[in-house]
């Protein structure tokens, strides 16, 4: 019995395990305490997170009792108003706003339970499935796509940002002249390039790419590759007689790079403008020169100083590049057509009036954030001595 | 109106700073007079409490215990533990003269309006015309060419700036006027003209001038009276020709003897400054070559 | 000030420029330097026109965007083209041609004789199609001149009514139309409503809600930063621990569920309109509040802060005179800057079908009807505003960039 108790609570003791260690920890070093704080701060704003998405889910017209009651009504039972208000009692649904917020958040603490779907009529874990992690897996992977893009780009555009487009250094030869001419001139190119297509991409938001995208393909006259799969692969499993089913792998692979794409486009459009206006205002810098004065040139003068320290400012806003991804995930999975929990959140919205799914979908949302932010910045507090410094004074 | 012999009377005051490392005490239980129409120096070295002396003064600093009261005001002024700071009748009575010329006015109001201000907060005057009056008599006062009024402080120069602070020390004619180290951030040269700008209301009635400096020589070319502070208390003071010629106590001597000079016969400085070379000083080198 | 400098001043030699240089307040200079940046400028009269033909749409269109102007004889209709010459002539005035619908050739007779054949080749002949709804026929020997300030239909140029307090000015005359019937630059749509007409409808309609929502945005932001970065302490704290917490969750599905209440209220459009650019501003106080309180707490401790107390002011006067100034060029910049996430969140709802729907005329409600594959495949011109949502929003994009550029111009580092 004791163990079912403690499997019950399993989230519970996580948790409290963790803030234990990191208290222990913090007793003799000043970092970990620092983290034992951010562990606190997060946890806190967590708790507040959980109230404003349960309060604002209770605007949605609508309960768990009317639902429940429409559902007998259509198995042909007449129902009164009486009976709607002893199913709520029932349900617990009659008690106030705080208690109820108090209840989902002790279930979800001890439990892992995110309560339960009524208009889906199973329970919220059940209902989500693994397409939380799907939605997740999406942006992840369009975050890398992003950030694979947008990093060497946009430091190549902050590079060539005050280079001329010819070479004219009288210490070169002619023909050293002319190489370097035509390299400057390709870097400004793509420097523009870039540019053009940065500002694109904020115009171009990710569900007006994806129609273009459409578009294109009902020009072209081929079958829109919406879904994960096609037709006749959706049902067929992973692991076949043969081993792994190599086909549609390929299959999928010719699938999701649309929405890996369309989700990626304008946080790289967005990447690239930051990782320029970053890694311009490092370079600017008195110690870019100090360093070029002793001697470092090049691609290693660049790698080791300006962007370098470029790179804790961009890190250390994943969390909320996440949360900007996950925002345009429901309309582009609209568009495109696939069923991750971002199109579940929609349904849930606005066509079933689902409180209890999108409240526990907006708040697994906010807890990647959130624990994003948390890592983030538990690491480059370790690793940056400027953070780590200012963290400290405060912390 | 109290009516006193000393302009303001400083009893038993005690300032400390809630900082992070704890409390710190940067006044320690300090009395002192100024009497009026006077140039009063305040020296020390950093960290002697003669900044937040200079604010408790104005009612700027959080004041633990004792207070200040000033006399022959028109309405009383007076403040400390236990009695908070009426702003508008302090300001009337005493202005302050920042040290960074750069933080001290607002860089989105123009020259005029900066001066203007003390006649505006306290409603001094009754017309626009009026305020610009009185603002172009104190700026030529203050050596500020009249149609630099309509710019910006981004225009002027340190020494320009800081010109403008004094014109707005002055324009609502106060008793008392606390200098904290005004021209440590300027050039040498620009020094001199400020120190000349400052000595100038001198001869008006009634102005006194408490001057806040590290630096002796700026101290010996302006003072009448000098106090000598360290670790937030009064070590000595006295007239300048006691203080520089006949120090009495030895933290004194220690200071007035580190002064460089310039070896008139061999033309090179005999000792390494701590404080900045100063010979070039009117009254200084006179003093310190009687030494 | 200027009168007594007349009197009082001195001729001086200095050069105009200088002198204008110096006394150039906050927003003289930005002008000044956002003018030497091309792109910005460029932009900005793009921008400048959008807007403005936008905002005088209905003179500008020579067409009533809604049902009433709804050309019943050219339904889903391709655009028709202006033309100086053709074979019949030259001609000074631009003209277009008469159009006639032509419908698909249905002979139910073969069809009720002919078995499963004739349905077969019923159905191959594509008369039924879709695409076969939008043939029309050119009638090249009519032409229909066009004729600039136009009598046509009665819109409302400016309404300034307040209450009961009728200031609607109506005016009837229009930039261009033609002699007979109506032209139709961008093609009509399904109910024969002119595109060009509904996009410049909805130019205006989109930018006034974000203009609303940016407003109630600054408002808010300004009230959160202004009372964080004020009162500090704990105030700050807890206000700050709420910002945060709104800042994680991600803001369309609150949106979302925002406009499902909404809608579940009785509203009319113009209601409903304004309640989606209040929810659109309040929700997103979060970046502008938290960068405000963090100015104004720097702010609150610079010397000039206590010059200005020393000197007496009240704190009602530092307020306004010290520290609103040192952050509006900030806000103005920000606003700008924001606009287009704004109007790309108005777009999202609507596009979702849960901001503003049909019949009300705004970007977002045309640009949702792009996602029907019936419009994708027979009437593409209907993508006309997407080209125009691409454009005013890359617009917007460039001035916002080239003015985040030159807000500053206190800054030291020139």
């Amino acid at each position: 019995m004791i163990t079912q108790f403690l499997l019950d609570t399993w989230l519970l003791w996580l948790l409290l395990g963790v803030g234990g260690l990191l208290w222990w920890g913090g007793r003799d070093s000043q970092y970990v305490n620092c983290v034992f704080n951010r562990y606190l701060l997060a946890l806190a704003t967590l708790v507040l997170v959980s109230g404003i998405v349960f309060s604002l889910m209770e605007v949605l017209p609508g309960d768990c009792a009317e639902k429940y009651i429409a559902y007998k009504n259509t198995q042909g039972e007449t129902i009164t108003e009486a009976d709607i208000q002893a199913e709520r009692v029932r349900m617990g649904l009659d008690k106030s706003l705080p208690e109820r917020w108090g209840r989902w958040v002790t279930n979800l603490t001890l439990r892992g339970d995110l309560g339960f779907s009524c208009a889906k009529r199973q329970s919220v874990n059940l209902a989500l499935g693994n397409r939380f992690w799907m939605s997740f897996m999406f942006c992840i992977a369009g975050l890398m796509f992003s950030y694979l893009i947008a990093v060497p780009f946009g430091i190549l555009s902050a590079f060539t940002i005050n280079k001329p487009w010819t070479d004219k250094n009288p210490q070169h030869s002619k023909a050293e002249q002319l190489a370097g001419t035509a390299v400057l001139s390709l870097q400004k190119v793509v420097d523009l390039l870039l540019r053009i297509i940065s500002y694109l991409g904020l115009a171009l938001p990710n569900f007006l790419l994806a129609l273009t995208i459409i578009l294109l393909y009902v020009f072209a006259g081929e079958p829109m590759p919406t879904g994960l799969f096609s037709d006749q692969w959706v049902n067929v499993p992973w692991f076949g007689p043969d081993g792994f089913e190599t086909v549609k792998f390929y299959d999928f692979l010719g699938h999701i790079w649309l929405p890996i794409f369309v989700i990626g486009w304008s946080a790289t459009a967005l990447q690239l403008q930051t990782v320029r206006a970053l890694v311009v205002d490092e370079s600017n810098k008195l110690y870019v020169d100090a360093a070029r004065a002793r001697g470092v040139d090049g691609p290693t003068l660049w790698a080791g100083y300006p962007v370098r320290h470029s790179i804790s400012p961009l890190f250390n806003s994943i969390g909320f590049d996440f949360q900007r991804v996950f925002n345009d995930l429901p309309i582009v999975a609209v568009v495109i057509g696939l069923t991750d929990s971002a199109a579940l959140l929609i349904e849930a919205l606005s066509m079933t009036n689902g409180q209890e799914l999108a409240a526990a979908i907006l708040f697994l949302v906010a807890l990647v954030v959130i624990s994003m932010n948390f890592m983030t910045d538990v690491v480059l507090a370790a690793i940056d001595p400027r953070v780590r410094k200012s963290v400290l004074g405060n912390g | 109106m109290t009516v006193g012999i000393n302009l303001l009377e400083i009893r038993d005051l005690t300032i400390d700073f809630h900082t992070d490392e704890g409390l710190v005490r940067a006044v320690d239980n300090l009395s002192l007079n100024i009497r009026p129409a006077e140039v009063m120096g305040l020296v020390g070295e950093s960290g002697s409490g003669k900044t937040s002396l200079g604010k408790a003064m104005l009612g700027a600093a959080p004041i633990s215990s004792g207070g200040v009261q000033y006399y022959n005001t028109e309405k009383k002024v007076t403040f400390g533990v236990g009695k908070p700071v009426k702003r508008k009748r302090l300001a009337r009575t005493t202005q302050l003269v920042f040290q960074d010329p750069y933080s001290s006015l607002n860089p989105r109001m123009t020259a005029r309006d900066i001066i203007a201000e003390p006649l505006e907060a306290m409603r001094l005057t009754k017309s626009r015309e009026e305020t610009d009056q009185k603002v172009i008599e104190v700026a030529k006062r203050c050596h500020i060419e009249v149609e630099h009024l309509r710019r910006f402080p981004y225009a002027f120069s340190g020494g320009q700036r800081q010109r403008i602070s004094i014109a707005r020390a002055l324009v609502c004619k106060p008793k008392f006027i606390v200098a904290d180290e005004s021209v440590a951030a300027l050039d040498v040269s620009i020094q001199a003209e400020i120190l000349n700008l400052l000595k100038e209301p001198k001869e008006e009635p009634g102005l006194t001038i408490l001057f806040i400096s590290h630096d002796l020589s700026v101290i010996a070319n302006l003072c009448d009276w000098v106090c000598v502070m360290r670790h937030g208390e009064l070590v000595e003071q006295g007239s300048v020709r006691q203080i520089f010629l006949n120090p009495q106590q030895a933290y004194t001597q220690k200071l007035i003897s580190s002064i460089a000079l310039l070896d008139v016969k061999k033309n090179r400085p005999r000792r390494s400054p701590e404080w900045p070379c100063m010979a070039l000083y009117g009254r200084a080198i006179g003093f310190c070559r009687a030494m | 000030m200027n009168a007594l400098l007349a009197r009082f001043g001195r001729k001086s030699k200095q050069t105009k420029n200088d002198e204008s240089y110096y006394t150039a307040g906050q927003m003289a200079l930005i002008k000044a330097r956002f003018k030497r940046k091309t792109s910005g400028v460029v932009a900005a009269w793009i921008l400048g026109t959008m807007v403005l033909m936008g905002f005088f749409a209905s003179f500008f269109s020579p067409v009533d965007p809604t049902i009433r102007g709804a050309d019943a004889e050219y339904r889903r209709g391709a655009p028709q083209m202006i033309y100086f010459w053709d074979d019949n002539g030259f001609s000074l005035r631009t003209f277009s041609y008469t159009y006639k619908k032509v419908n698909a050739k249905i002979d139910p007779k073969a069809l009720a004789g002919g078995g499963l054949d004739a349905l077969d080749a019923f159905i191959a002949s594509g008369a039924l199609s879709s695409s076969s709804q939008n043939k029309f026929e050119v009638d090249k020997t009519n032409r229909r001149y066009v004729r600039f300030f136009v009598k046509g239909w009665d819109y409302s140029l400016v309404d300034l009514s307040v209450g009961s307090l009728d200031l609607d000015f109506r005016w009837d005359r229009h930039l261009s139309g033609v002699e007979r019937g109506q032209i139709h630059l961008m093609g009509t749509d399904e109910d024969g409503k002119d595109v060009f007409s509904r996009t410049l409808h909805a130019v205006w309609v989109t930018i006034s809600i974000a203009i609303v929502a940016l407003i109630v945005k600054q408002f808010v932001s300004l009230f959160v930063g202004g009372v964080s970065g004020y009162f500090g302490g704990r105030v700050d704290t807890i206000m700050m621990s709420i910002t945060e917490a709104v800042r994680v969750i991600p803001p369309i599905p609150i949106y979302l569920a925002c406009a499902v209440a909404l809608a579940h209220i009785d509203l009319t459009p113009v209601q409903r309109y304004f309640a989606i650019a209040v929810v659109i501003g309040a929700l997103d106080f979060a970046t502008l509040g938290r960068r405000l309180r963090t100015h104004i707490l720097t702010e609150r401790n610079q010397d000039y802060v206590l010059a200005a107390k020393l000197c007496g002011s009240s704190t009602r006067r530092i307020i306004w005179r010290h520290l609103i100034p040192s952050f509006t060029s900030y806000i103005i910049v920000d606003t700008l800057i924001n606009f287009p996430y704004v109007i790309l969140a108005e777009t999202s709802l609507s596009f979702l079908g849960l901001g503003l729907t049909e019949p009300v005329n705004s970007l977002g409600v045309l640009l949702q009807k792009a996602q029907d594959p019936d419009i994708q495949q027979n009437m593409v011109w209907q993508f006309f505003p997407v080209l125009v949502f691409v454009f005013l929003i890359m617009a917007f994009v460039f001035v916002g960039d080239a003015l985040r550029d030159t807000a500053d111009p206190y800054s030291e580092k020139n």
